[in-house]
C-alpha cells in the first residue's frame, strides 16, 4: 500500500478563501494550550528567575514552535486528513488554505520561534525547541506515523519536550527534574492517544494509519493502555522526590493517578467485540477526556506547589525530622 | 475591465474576497509590528545583562 493516500481525495485550494481563523486553526490551538501549560510548568519550577518580559518571550516561542510544527504536520498529512472524519474539516482538506501556504507558514514560524528563543534566552533552549519541531515533523509525521503502531510512543517525545525547554530557558541546562517532567508527558501520551484511537479506529483504518487498535487489535491496545497508566503512577510522583514539588503535589498526583488507572481499568474490562457501538465507546471516550484533565491537573499542581512553594519539598521535610 | 487571476467576478464573492484579504493584511501588519516591538524589548532587557546561560 502506498504511504501517501490517493491524491484524488485532496481538494484544491481556491486563492483568497483563507481567513485569519484558518491560519490560527493550522496552529492546532488545543494542542498548543497543553504544550504551553507544560512549558510554563517547566519554567515555574526551575531554580532561578527570568526577567518577566523574557518569560513571556519564552512562552511565546514554545507556543509558536508547537503551532508551527502543527502547521507543517497538516501540510504533510493533507491526504489522510481529507479521508478521516476527525480531520476532514481542517483548512487544507477544505480547500481554504493552499498546502504550500501552510508549509511556508509553518517554516517561517519555526524559524521565528527558534531564533527568538536563541537570541532572547539561550541556545540550549533554542536547540531543544528546534529538535522538538524537527522530531515532530521528520520523525513522527513523515517517518513513524504511517509505518508503525509505535508511532505515538516514540513520536510522543516531541510533545514531552516543552517542560524541558521551559526549564532550559530559565537555567540554561538539563536536570533530572526536567527529565522527570519529560517522562510524565512521554508515558502519558500512548494511553491518551490510544483511547482516542479506540473509538476512532475505523477512521484510522480507512486512512491507512497503523494505530495500535488497527494493527494489534482492541484487546492488546487496552492491555497496553493499562500498563502505561500503571507506569505513570510512580513516575508522576517523581517531582515530589526530586525537590521541585512537595506533599501537596504528591497527594494530588496520587489521586489523579489512581483515577486515571481506574479509567484504564474500566476500558480494559469493557467488551471489545464491537468498538463501533457508541455504548461500548463510552469508557474509551471517558478515558480520553480524563487524560487531558489528568495532565492539566498534574502540571497545575506542580506549578502551584513547586513554583509558588505552597508546601516544602519532601527532602526538606525529611531533613527537618532528622534534626 | 481587467480581472486579476483568482479574483472572483461576482460582486458578493468579490466583497467577501476583499474582506478576507483585508483581514489577512491587517493580521500580518499587527504580527510585524508585534515582532518589531518584541525585538526592541528583548534588546533592552538583554542590554541589562540579566539572562543566565546566555552567550
Amino acid at each position: 500500500m502506498s504511504r501517501r493516500a490517493d491524491i484524488s481525495t485532496q481538494t484544491v485550494a481556491a486563492p483568497g478563501l483563507a481567513t485569519v481563523g484558518d491560519f490560527v486553526q493550522l496552529l492546532k490551538p488545543r494542542v498548543m494550550s497543553l504544550v504551553v501549560l507544560t512549558g510554563v510548568a517547566g519554567m515555574a519550577v526551575a531554580p532561578g528567575s527570568l526577567h518577566p518580559a523574557l518569560e513571556i518571550v519564552a512562552i511565546l516561542c514554545i507556543a509558536v514552535g508547537a503551532g508551527a510544527s502543527g502547521a507543517i504536520n497538516m501540510w504533510y498529512d493533507r491526504d489522510i486528513d481529507a479521508i478521516m472524519n476527525r480531520t476532514c474539516g481542517r483548512p487544507i482538506p477544505q480547500g481554504r488554505v493552499a498546502p504550500e501556504e501552510a508549509l511556508a507558514f509553518g517554516i517561517i514560524l519555526s524559524g521565528f520561534a527558534v531564533m527568538t528563543m536563541g537570541l532572547a534566552l539561550n541556545w540550549l533552549a533554542a536547540g531543544l525547541l528546534a529538535f522538538t519541531i524537527g522530531f515532530y515533523v521528520f520523525v513522527y509525521t513523515m517517518w513513524l506515523k504511517r509505518r508503525t503502531p509505535q508511532n505515538i510512543v516514540i513520536g510522543g517525545a516531541a510533545g514531552a519536550f516543552p517542560p524541558m525547554i521551559g526549564w532550559a530557558a530559565v537555567t540554561g541546562d538539563i536536570s533530572p527534574a526536567s527529565v522527570a517532567l519529560f517522562a510524565i508527558v512521554f508515558f502519558w501520551t500512548p494511553p491518551h492517544f490510544w483511547a482516542l484511537a479506540l473509538y476512532r479506529k475505523g477512521d484510522y483504518a480507512k486512512a491507512g494509519v497503523p494505530m495500535l487498535p488497527v494493527v494489534a487489535g482492541v484487546r492488546e491496545t487496552k492491555r497496553q493502555m493499562f500498563a502505561y497508566a500503571l507506569l505513570l503512577l510512580p513516575l508522576a510522583a517523581l517531582p515530589a522526590f526530586l525537590g521541585i514539588a512537595g506533599p501537596l503535589y504528591l497527594a494530588g498526583a496520587l489521586v489523579l493517578g489512581f483515577t486515571f488507572l481506574a479509567r484504564a481499568w474500566a476500558v480494559l474490562r469493557s467488551p471489545d467485540a464491537d468498538i463501533g457501538d457508541p455504548a461500548l465507546q463510552r469508557p474509551a471516550k471517558r478515558m480520553f477526556g480524563f487524560s487531558i484533565v489528568y495532565l492539566f491537573g498534574l502540571f497545575v499542581l506542580v506549578m502551584l506547589d513547586g513554583g509558588l512553594g505552597l508546601t516544602a519539598p519532601l527532602a526538606d521535610l525529611a531533613a527537618g525530622f532528622g534534626e | 475591465m481587467t480581472v486579476v487571476a483568482g479574483t472572483p467576478e461576482r460582486d458578493d464573492e468579490r466583497r467577501a474576497f476583499e474582506r478576507r484579504r483585508r483581514q489577512r493584511n491587517l493580521a500580518l501588519l499587527f504580527a510585524l509590528l508585534a515582532f518589531v516591538i518584541l525585538i526592541y524589548v528583548i534588546t533592552l532587557v538583554r542590554l541589562d545583562g540579566s539572562v543566565p546561560g546566555a552567550g
